[in-house]
């Protein structure tokens, strides 16, 4: 898409076609330093043209657009020599403030595998005391991470979510059952100790 | 790789153009064509006008440099610039910075040890 400020109806459609083009190649640069290139880059063709004893012609504007250099060059030497800064160089407003940032695509991209291996590892090892349900808990924390950063792997955190919840629901049962029989064994063997007799008198 | 003269050049060109457009100014106010002409005469600190338009606006937005406009003898106005006392201020600290520079590399270059 082209700069609607820049490529309106220059006289030449040479100098117009240069605009488009440096506009196009400075679309990742924030919009007033865009902005200001261009504006600058037309001054210098106006300025020139201004210095002809004839009104231009489009022989005199492709002269003019080779001093300024081919535009490829001259978005190279403006970002080399710092006049601009392309957004791939530009921290974030958050990043700038200091404040924590949110995760960056391919790691939320990451976070439904991760979901769906805790859930998986839950689900195997559901009937470890604590280990399972510690899976268990990551997954359903991490699952619910990627799904509420609109990650692409929904599906992924959904399946490990599911897993993990039926993992927990198993491991919590057979904390349960593991201490309901130790309390029952701790009963009976109790009463198979026989009562102590009264000593006779 | 080992670098080309053009991209070594292109390198030295960063950050230091900017102050030899503020001196080429202590001379007195010039015009935007006038200052690349004489920038650009051998090629060697810059590459083509291509830069030197955005760098004039820049070193104005930084308050270096101030322009006006000023008739001209051979045609319709134009736009001067000027160095501020900002400029100057900044133009002479990195004078005095460059010789600094200069001579550690200079010295370093042709194998001078300061013992």
């Amino acid at each position: 898409m082209t700069d609607p400020t820049v490529s309106a109806s220059h006289p030449s459609a040479a100098v117009g076609r240069y605009l488009d083009d440096l506009a196009r190649m400075l679309h990742d640069v924030d919009p007033v330093e865009r902005a200001d290139v261009l504006g600058s880059v037309r001054e210098y063709v106006d300025d020139s043209v201004r210095e002809l004893a004839h009104p231009a012609t489009e022989d005199d504007y492709g002269e003019i657009l080779t001093r300024l250099g081919r535009p490829e060059q001259v978005v190279a030497d403006v970002v080399d020599g710092g006049l601009v800064t392309p957004a791939t160089a530009r921290p974030t407003p958050a990043a700038a403030a200091g404040a924590p940032t949110a995760p960056g695509p391919a790691a939320r991209s990451r976070l439904g595998e991760v979901a769906l291996g805790l859930g998986v590892g839950a689900l195997v090892l559901c009937l470890v005391p604590l280990v399972g349900a510690g899976l268990a808990i990551g997954a359903i924390v991490v699952g619910v991470l990627a799904l509420r950063s609109g990650t692409a792997s929904r599906g992924l955190a959904g399946t490990g979510i599911g897993l993990a919840v039926v993992g927990l629901l198993v491991s919590i049962l057979a904390i349960v059952g593991l201490f309901t029989f130790r309390a029952a064994g701790t009963v009976v063997e109790e009463s198979s100790i026989p009562a102590p007799t009264a000593p006779a008198n | 790789m080992v670098p080309g003269s053009s991209t070594i050049l292109a390198q030295l060109r960063r950050g230091s153009v900017e102050y030899c457009v503020l001196a080429l100014l202590q001379g007195g106010p010039a015009y935007g064509l006038d200052i690349g002409a004489r920038l650009g005469r051998d090629g060697v600190l810059m590459n083509g006008d291509g830069t030197l338009y955005p760098l004039l606006s820049r070193l104005r937005k930084q308050g270096l440099v101030e322009t006006h406009w000023q008739e001209s003898p051979s045609g319709p106005p134009r736009r001067y610039y000027a160095l501020t006392d900002d400029g100057r201020a900044q133009l002479a600290e990195f004078h005095q910075v460059w010789h600094v520079f200069r001579d550690a590399v200079d010295d370093t270059l042709e194998g001078r040890t300061h013992d």
